[in-house]
């Protein structure tokens, strides 16, 4: 007895039923971490990675579906699951439990935890070795009494897109305490962040760390539950986290920070999006050992891991179906002739007809899908059956037991088979097919819960199964021209356009966040040096850059006088540091030639985009007449008659300003 | 040959998932203790019940975890001993029965095909303790194996040579260190074998002698084996035509050894010898794909377009092994299959 004592046991706290909004419509119907993840249920992805990090014991805590948790943990336990050896597993619940915060109370309140603890989401995929981690978190607690918590991170690539679980924070070097936590917006990026002053003043070493995912795997001090009690207003995690770094003296009590390792892998699934992503990145290998092929949770292997990340499994069936990559079949399936499936999951005993298109498509168990379907970006739930000819694309989720009619066109929405409560209607497909409202609102006060400033709401919304892997990295690719990697792509882009591009960009972002002119006249001019640019072609890419800004290409109430003021307003200086010269005001007029093919608004205009230029002193008159002169009479027959007028007037105001001189000199 | 595992298998299956058993040498140590455990209890009352439940549970094991071949040859061996064990005690009841006087030579040598139809079921005297018996030579020969192969270390490895291995065997270990002790002026190359780069706990290993040890990174391979008089590596297994599954990166030492006539020694206890051929380089049939983010860092621009392949093990054609080396003695690649019909009884290579 007393060597069982002396012996601890690592506790662990699996929290369930979490982020329930954004999985609608299975969240209505079943707990979400029983939803099935490349065929296994996220709630077993969770366990085998506990187990794999040696906890031996685990709370599951549930509220609105604890009954089907507790169904899934005993059937997992009958049927050998390896999370079931060496582990034990307890389902505990509390009625009317709505938030974190509210189980992290409960938690308290039972007094089960005994120790430190490991604290994650039911919803977390990882390989993760905790182990090291768990032990760390108990020296710095031994250093630091008020150590409440050790939050874990995953570093990942900065330009993948934002599915609301990417942080920045502040983290002393030294000892790694968290001193700045902010959540990073969903959509679209931030153009700057705010940190407090105190921040750098009473550290010696901050580094900023923007590239992070928050999987939501934390080491909780015992304290940590004390603390929720103590707070009745926490009611998220980060709530949390900003209310221990708001009120570190008061509450002494101090978050420390960790971020896993090379060759460790954590995600949290939330979201559609998400899902889709680390459904790709479990069938990718990232997960490793957590993969298809390795048995996640059960003692024999399942499938047969072919060339491309493809997994089938022995018992699925494929007539002349082409199986691209990153496909998972499994057991009792059936694929029929001219089929391609790419970057998807079908589940089991599912049948997929001939002529079918499957892409990032997630079919759960028993799907029938009839002939000439098209699955794009998709969720289809359990036990569903599409009808034949039907095209489900753009983030649809399509939930259990949906009959849809042959030949529907569906794009982004949400379907169910029965009509709850308080669903909003939108569209009946079928007997049982509806269309319902998908509550962005929630998603939206969620956000603006978790973060200080208020999003707006019309860009919000729940993020959407997309393609993940390839187009939005191309995207980035091409777009990301000041990185090197770019250039090697592409090796065939001569100097001129790369110049060319650059300066685009740099004054696309000088005009966005309205940076002093000086500094782009700078990066301009360091552009310039790099591809070997003479003055003359600096001037005639400036100008020809400024012009194809998407503000002038694409003017607001396709007025392009207003946009070019507007651009001019803030850019002019750039522009009248080039064009000082006539050559160069030559120049200048030559580039706005090129414009005048390619911008159709400008070429209504020409004449008074010209004259504003002239007004605005970018170029004088004797530039424009000698333009005007040197333009061929046949090639630039329209573009010398709408300047007609313009020269006209030009010839009189000159002579008269040359009376004038001729005036001033008497 | 359904059934459920025991209590044993599944915790064998879990410590191996999780990692907490690795290496052949522990692998099987831990299984033959297994099979003893159920030898010795009470599961089966004659032979024939025995066999099936050794087979069953070997087939558990082998299908939990495909890759670690020494699972299945571990109750390859177990049934074969119980087929030998069965006949012995019959022939012993039978001694003097009159066919088995009268044999002819010619009989005794096409009698094992008539053996087919032998019936187990029926009751054996003494055959569990003989079985046990049987197990504890095996258990010996096991923990012996290592210390055998490093006999040979002298025969092999003589003063001022420049041996060349590849990441880190255990059995290469002792068998250098023995050589290192035994011979001067010894020059060990190192291949570091990445991404795991064990290649260079060995280093660090062998660093306390009198030896001269280089790591190389594995694209060195090829330009340092021109200076290289033999070639020291070990294997997962050896197939049945006397090909290797060995670590990632031995195809390529063995390639550029086969272009400077170097000779390739290949160190492998017997329990390593396993009956199975190689039928597709894909994972289902022989190799495993490790994790992407070994290769590519998850963080970099290409992780989500990129398709990782990070294969555990390299398949080597027979023709580049010169010599096997184990706690036998030294065989060419050759007598492999020999060697297998003396370890596992041909009805059982089908598990």
């Amino acid at each position: 007895m007393n060597q069982f004592e002396k012996k601890e046991v690592i506790q662990a706290i699996l929290i369930a039923d979490n982020n329930v909004d954004q999985l609608r419509p299975f969240s209505d119907e079943n707990s979400t971490a029983l939803l099935p993840l490349v065929n296994v249920s996220m709630l077993d992805y969770a366990l085998d990675a506990l187990n794999r990090s040696g906890i031996e014991e685990v709370f599951v805590y549930s509220s609105l579906h604890l009954r089907s948790v507790r169904e899934h943990i005993k059937n997992g336990i009958a049927s050998l699951n390896s999370w079931s050896v060496n582990m034990t597993v307890h389902v505990i619940g509390g009625e009317g439990c709505r938030c974190f915060g509210d189980a992290m109370r409960d938690l308290d309140a039972k007094a089960l935890i005994r120790g430190n603890f490991i604290l994650l989401g039911a919803d977390v995929v990882t390989n993760a070795d905790l182990r090291p981690i768990f032990e760390q978190h108990k020296k710095t607690a031994k250093y630091d009494k008020g150590a409440a918590a050790t939050l874990v991170f995953k570093e990942a690539a900065t330009s993948s897109i934002r599915t609301g679980n990417e942080v920045m924070i502040a983290v002393d070097q030294q000892n790694n305490r968290l001193h700045h936590h902010q959540r990073l917006r969903l959509h679209g990026k931030e153009s700057h962040f705010e940190v407090p002053l105190e921040v750098f003043l009473n550290n010696s070493e901050v580094a900023l760390l923007h590239n992070l995912i928050d999987p939501q795997i934390a080491i909780g001090s015992p304290s940590m539950l004390s603390l929720f009690s103590d707070n009745f207003d926490f009611e998220t995690r980060d709530d949390f986290v900003r209310g221990i770094l708001i009120n570190e003296e008061i509450l002494d009590s101090r978050i420390y920070v960790s971020v896993l390792p090379r060759g460790q892998y954590a995600r949290k699934v939330n979201n559609w999006l998400t899902y889709c992503m680390v459904s790709q990145d479990v069938m990718n290998r990232w997960a490793y050992p957590l993969v298809p092929d390795m048995g996640i949770n059960c003692l024999a292997q399942q499938y047969v891991y072919l060339k491309n990340n493809i997994y089938k499994s022995r018992k699925s069936t494929f007539i002349k179906a082409a199986l691209r990559e990153n496909v998972a079949v499994q057991a009792g399936s059936q694929v029929e002739a001219g089929t391609s499936v790419s970057c998807s999951v079908i589940g089991k005993n599912c049948k997929v007809g001939k002529n079918c298109v499957l892409m990032n498509a997630f079919l759960m168990d028993g799907v029938h899908i009839g002939d000439d379907c098209k699955l794009d970006c998709c969720v289809v739930g359990f036990g569903s059956k599409i009808g034949a000819g039907s095209t489900i694309a753009e983030g649809t989720v399509v939930g259990s037991k949906c009959a849809i009619p042959a030949g529907k066109l569906l794009k982004n929405v949400v379907i169910k088979s029965v009509l709850g409560d308080d669903d909003d209607l939108v569209e009946k497909l079928g007997e049982h097919a509806f269309i319902i409202d998908d509550k962005q609102e929630t998603q939206s006060t969620y956000a603006s819960d978790s973060e200080d400033e208020v999003l707006p709401t019309a860009a919000t919304g729940i993020p959407k199964v997309a393609r993940v892997p390839t187009i939005c990295e191309e995207s980035d690719y091409t777009s990301s021209s000041d990185e090197d990697e770019s250039r090697a792509v592409s090796p065939l882009v001569d100097d001129t356009n790369i110049f060319l591009a650059e300066v685009m960009d740099s004054l696309a972002r000088g005009f966005q966040e309205k940076s002093n002119p000086d500094f782009l006249i700078l990066e301009i001019n360091s552009s310039r040096y790099a591809y070997n640019m003479s003055l003359k072609e600096v001037n005639f890419y400036v100008v020809k850059a400024l012009f194809s800004l998407q503000d002038i290409k694409e003017p607001a109430n396709q007025n392009v006088l207003v946009a070019i003021n507007n651009v001019l307003k803030q850019l002019g200086p750039v522009l009248s540091n080039y064009i000082k010269t006539p050559d160069a005001m030559l120049q200048c007029l030559r580039a706005l030639e090129d414009i005048y093919e390619e911008n159709e608004f400008v070429r209504s205009k020409i004449s008074k985009v010209v004259h504003y230029l002239y007004d605005k002193d970018f170029v004088s008159e004797d530039a424009i007449i000698a333009w005007y002169e040197q333009l061929d009479v046949e090639d630039h027959r329209a573009l010398r008659q709408s300047l007609k007028e313009l020269i006209e007037w030009l010839d009189q105001s000159s002579e008269e300003d040359e009376d004038d001189d001729e005036d001033e000199s008497d | 040959m359904k059934g459920q595992p025991t209590k044993e298998v599944t915790q064998l299956i879990h410590e191996m998932k999780v990692g907490n058993v690795e290496g052949s040498y522990n692998i099987t140590a831990k299984t033959l203790k297994l099979f003893k455990k159920i030898i010795n209890g009470p599961g089966w009352t004659n032979a024939e019940e025995l066999m099936n439940v050794v087979r069953t549970q070997g087939h558990i094991l082998q299908s939990a975890m495909p890759q670690e071949t020494v699972t299945a040859s571990i109750a390859r061996r177990i049934l074969k001993l119980i087929r030998e064990e069965f006949e012995l005690l019959k022939a012993k009841v039978h001694q003097f029965s009159e066919d088995q006087a009268s044999m002819s030579l010619h009989k005794l040598v096409t009698q094992t095909s008539n053996d087919v139809n032998v019936d187990y079921t029926e009751p054996q005297q003494g055959l569990r303790e003989a079985l046990l018996d049987h197990l504890q030579e095996m258990e010996t020969e096991l923990e012996t194996s290592s210390e055998n192969i490093c006999v040979q270390a002298e025969e092999h490895i003589h003063s001022s040579e420049v041996i060349l291995t590849l990441g880190h065997s255990r059995s290469v270990e002792n068998f250098l260190k023995r050589a290192v002790k035994k011979r001067q002026f010894l020059t060990i190359i190192i291949a570091e074998c990445a991404p795991d780069s064990r290649g260079h706990n060995l280093a660090a290993s062998l660093a306390t002698g009198n030896v001269e040890i280089i790591v190389i990174p594995d694209s060195a391979i090829f330009a340092m084996m021109s200076r290289v008089n033999k070639v020291i590596i070990g294997t997962h297994s050896v197939l049945a035509n006397g090909g290797l599954r060995a670590a990632c990166g031995s195809y390529t030492v063995a390639l550029a050894a086969k272009h400077y006539s170097v000779p390739v020694i290949v160190l492998s206890p017997m329990y390593k010898l396993s009956p199975v051929h190689l039928c597709s380089y894909e994972q289902d049939a022989f190799n495993l794909v490790g994790c992407a983010e070994d290769v590519l860092e998850y963080d970099s621009l290409a992780s989500h377009s990129a398709k990782v392949y990070s294969p555990i093990f390299d398949y080597v054609p027979p023709e580049l092994v010169t010599l096997f080396i184990s706690n036998i003695g030294g065989h060419a690649p050759s007598y492999v299959y020999r060697l297998l019909t003396e370890l596992y009884n041909p009805e059982d290579y089908e598990i």
